[in-house]
């Protein structure tokens, strides 16, 4: 072997082993750690989400001080990961997500620690079960010395009681203890000891509990008294939205336009919604006279910029709310000057020089409809 | 001409936008009005072990929505539990009298999570959510039916649709579901499911905030 082979592979082999190192220090690491934006490293245990935050104990914290933060500052939740190598091989096998549960709420033995195992805050009365303790005790029963305890996924017929323990174990002792399927689903509801029937949640009575899921971006057909076009609106806000629309005019014009609204709503409740709008569009157009008196037909193209402002309102209908017909009338200002140049006419021989034709063209009323179909 | 080509675009697009399709189900003459029902574990027919349960609380709390008073899961699951019951696979054997003897109603729904597929391609991406669901009371069938939600997208974060559907919705026991690649097609699904059911539900404005 030549110095420089030597060297390529001390090269090559040496970051190598540190990486299987560090590889090998990340996975037995036991406690997760909390990384905040501003790059506060947290090494917390029992970390539970609890709606937009974690809740959480530093390691180590002997008081076990329940601490809080909003998943807004949290840039990164590092999980622990549980010393698995020692039992690899006696893992039970995956089975249906109600066996796994079972297999992580076994109760662990009597003589076990508690404290560290399971708590429940005395505050909001919500169980935090250590899961990974649990199962690391079951499946390390040497370290803690206890009786080893190896679940099987299969139907357990009796023993649902759970480990759920309180720091302050001995003035909890006496309240019945929720199954761990309970707090899962009702984290509210624990299950009063001898539950021999089924209690019932009453419907909803305020608001839904499923709100249909449909988006606030519709395409739509607009047509309104002078156009019909395709367009696309959104509500981009709870309050505010917008509109672009391509139209082609009908009626004794010919042509089209293109415009863009801004939407405010009135009101935010209600199965339909108020709103004001203003736009700013760009009209192109033909405007055709008819020939008459031997004054042959002429065409004029005009284009020119219009504004608009309005009042609508939209009516979503269907169980999720997804179409919606809307209707608006508004001031729409923009005009566009013309002059048609008359041919001379003949009259008894004699050529007479026409005068210019000078007119102007607006359409100061908007009033349209729109069917949106909502993603 | 012209016309009939936006109405051929918008017709494409419609087709497209439409994610729910249906079979055709069975209700019986005397089931026109809602009454209490409890929701069992559902038989897991996907690969997705979380589909089955997320499913099963969308159901229950669009019964609720319905005017159902539903009995509560957690007290459901004890009680099969002391019966050996830990999967909604095994409940295909039992006969539904039995069932709501044990958990003291007369009104049992089962059913099958069929489909939970995902198909992810990094920008193209499909879900399917299939269900059938079998409402008994007693011994006697009542209603059952199937309904199905998919959807397409190109690109679009789903996890981010999810969290803002999950931090408007109202009730927060379904925060453990954020992030889940099907909660919205099996939301759209359970939707489906629920306009099948007897039972007048609480409308929306469609206007909550995204």
């Amino acid at each position: 072997m030549t110095r420089q082979t030597f060297f390529l592979l001390a090269a090559v082999l040496i970051p190598f082993a540190f990486n299987v190192r560090f590889a090998a220090a990340a996975e037995t690491e036991t406690f997760d750690r909390i990384v905040l934006k501003d790059m506060t490293v947290i090494k917390a245990s029992l970390v539970k989400e609890m709606g937009d935050s974690l809740a959480y104990f530093e390691l180590n914290d002997t008081d076990f001080v329940k601490h809080m933060v909003g998943r807004d500052q949290v840039f990164k939740w590092v999980r622990a990961v549980p010393q698995h190598t020692a039992f690899p091989s006696e893992v039970a096998p995956p089975a249906s997500d109600s066996s796994r549960k079972e297999l992580s709420n076994r109760v662990p033995e009597k003589n076990m620690p508690l404290a560290a195992v399971a708590k429940d805050s005395l505050k909001d009365s919500i169980p935090v079960v250590d899961y990974q303790s649990v199962l690391l005790r079951n499946k390390a029963p040497q370290a803690v010395g206890i009786r080893r305890d190896m679940v099987s996924p299969a139907p357990v017929k009796a023993d649902t009681a759970l480990a759920v323990h309180s720091r302050d174990s001995e003035s909890i002792a006496s309240v019945p203890q929720a199954p761990a399927a309970a707090t899962e689903y009702d984290s509210n509801d624990a299950i009063p000891a001898g539950l021999s029937q089924v209690r019932l949640d009453q419907p909803t009575k305020e608001g839904v509990k499923i709100v249909p899921r449909s988006g606030m971006l519709a395409i739509n057909i607009n047509p309104s008294l002078g156009s019909l076009g395709l367009g696309i609106r959104d509500w981009t806000s709870k309050r505010t939205g917008f509109a672009l629309k391509g139209s082609i005019l009908w009626g004794s014009e010919s042509g089209f336009n293109l415009s863009i609204e801004s939407m405010e709503a009135i009101n935010l409740r209600g199965r339909v919604r108020w709103y004001g709008f203003y736009g700013v569009g760009y009209q192109w157009m033909t405007i055709t006279t008819p020939a008459m008196f031997g004054v042959p037909s002429s065409s004029i193209d005009l284009s020119f910029a219009n504004f608009i402002l309005g009042l609508g309102l939209e009516w979503r209908m269907g169980i999720n709310r997804n179409h919606g017909i809307s209707f608006e009338i508004g001031y729409q200002y923009g005009n566009a000057s013309y002059t048609i140049h008359q041919p001379a006419y003949s009259l008894y021989g004699v050529q007479i020089p026409a005068s210019d034709t000078k007119g102007s063209y607006s359409m100061p009323v908007y009033f349209g409809g729109s069917y949106a179909y909502y993603f | 001409m012209g016309y009939f080509r936006i109405f051929a675009v918008l017709s494409v697009a419609f087709y497209l936008a439409s994610c729910a399709s249906t079979r055709g189900g069975y209700k019986a003459d005397s089931f026109t009005s809602s009454l209490p029902v409890a929701v069992l574990p559902v038989n897991n027919m996907s690969n997705d072990l979380k589909s089955a349960q997320m499913f099963r609380e969308l159901f229950k709390n669009s019964l609720q929505d319905l005017g159902y008073p539903v009995a509560k899961n957690g007290d459901v699951d004890y009680l099969l539990r002391l019966n050996g019951l830990t999967d909604g696979g095994q409940l295909t054997n039992i006969p539904p009298e039995n069932l709501c003897r044990m958990l003291g109603v007369d009104a049992v729904f089962i059913g099958t999570l069929e489909k939970a597929n995902q198909l992810t391609t990094g920008i193209y991406n499909k879900k399917v959510v299939r269900a059938s669901m079998k409402l008994f009371q007693r011994s006697d069938l009542l209603w059952s039916d199937t309904a199905e939600a998919s959807s397409r997208d190109f690109g679009l974060s789903a996890k981010a649709i999810g969290d803002a559907f999950v931090k408007r919705a109202a009730d927060k026991a379904l925060s453990k579901f954020n992030g889940h690649p099907l909660l919205m097609v099996t939301e759209q699904m359970v939707l489906n499911l629920e306009k099948k059911l007897p039972g007048k539900r609480i409308m929306p404005t469609g206007w909550e905030p995204r």
